[in-house]
């Protein structure tokens, strides 16, 4: 191999404990002693007259692949996995009801310029279609960005969601919002349309704040647990 | 050449074995077997933590962060009364199969 920079094996060691410590299941606690373990095999190979470079892809080579270790820390750090898997399908939710609500909108605009009527709009979708609108391509389309998040979790959006999970409170906050302002947009066609003109309103603002709290407080907590516990 | 299977079974016995001549971390373990061994019981190495942190779970040893002579902080492993009562039960099956095979090759030497 041609290296046109000189070997730095601090460097090298960070981005091997970097990659490592994407997993949930490896604490900073293991990363520690793995990278004492990484430093000491380094060591005895560099006195056997190997050079850095040579003596750390060994050393790397002997601790062993990264998804090897994961898997087997994952046994003993079951319940770091399972947080992580929480947080993800919270994220999978999170996603869905935002495509959801999207669709809902733009079908409801479409409609109103369509028919020049409010009342008649929502009846007016078959419900074969409402359940393609509504059901079917939220889920296709949630399942599509999620899957590429995970094809780039070594990437962009993997270093996205790490810094927001290390701060819960700011996640939680924006989910927060996020989920008011989707409960909002459900909402404004309904008004619109009559349906609320009952004298109900504070009924659905108490289940905005309440739905959105809720979520919020919940993803808070995960990912509050999370960050404990890779600590 | 230990198969997986092997490996991963032979791995509790070996470590608490080790440990009872005194405290040690986890390079220096893999470093001990690997020389009593003659080089023919060779670990993926980063494997042996996750098994360390299940035998601490399971009371077997503890450990301490310590600072070596060298100045690297280290974790050391250290065989607590669990650890010696499962050390003696692995003791006795491990012989067992060993005496079984021993007599049974003993009646059959090798004819290859």
């Amino acid at each position: 191999m041609e290296t046109t920079t000189p070997f730095d094996l601090n460097c090298a060691i960070q981005h091997w404990r970097d990659g490592l410590a994407q997993s949930p299941a490896i604490r900073a606690e293991n990363l520690d002693e793995l990278e004492t373990h990484l430093r000491d095999s380094v060591a005895t190979l560099q006195s056997r007259e190997l050079s850095a470079e040579e003596a750390f892809l060994i050393a790397t080579k002997r601790v062993g692949r990264g998804a090897v270790l994961v898997k087997e820390f994952g046994k003993v750090n079951p319940v770091n996995v399972w947080v992580e898997r929480c947080l993800w399908g919270l994220v999978a939710l999170q996603l869905w009801s935002i495509f959801q609500t999207f669709f809902w909108a733009v079908s409801f605009i479409a409609q109103i310029k369509i028919n020049r009527g409010l009342i008649d709009s929502f009846s007016s979708l078959s419900a074969f279609m409402s359940v393609v609108i509504f059901t079917v391509f939220p889920i296709a389309l949630s399942a599509l960005v999620l899957w590429r998040l995970f094809q780039s979790s070594r990437n962009r959006f993997g270093n996205i969601l790490e810094r927001l999970s290390n701060k819960p409170l700011v996640i939680a906050i924006i989910v927060f919002v996020v989920n008011a302002g989707l409960h909002l947009v459900n909402y404004v066609p309904m008004y619109f349309a009559g349906r609320s003109s009952t004298g109900v309103e504070w009924i659905y603002y108490t289940r905005f704040f309440a739905d959105s709290f809720l979520y919020a407080g919940i993803i808070f907590l995960l990912a509050r647990k999370r960050l404990l516990r890779k600590a | 050449m230990l198969t997986k299977e092997l490996a991963a079974a032979s791995t509790v016995p070996l470590v608490l074995s080790v440990l009872t001549e005194g405290e040690n971390y986890g390079y220096a373990l893999i470093q001990r077997v690997r020389e009593l061994s003659g080089g023919k019981i060779e670990w993926t190495e980063g494997m042996l933590y996750p098994v360390l942190h299940w035998m601490e779970k399971e009371d077997m040893i503890e450990s301490e962060w310590r600072e070596a002579e060298t100045g690297r902080k280290r974790k050391y492993y250290r065989l607590r009364k669990e650890g010696r009562k499962a050390l003696q039960e692995e003791k006795q099956r491990w012989l067992t199969v060993h005496e079984t095979l021993e007599k049974l090759w003993k009646q059959q030497p090798r004819s290859t």
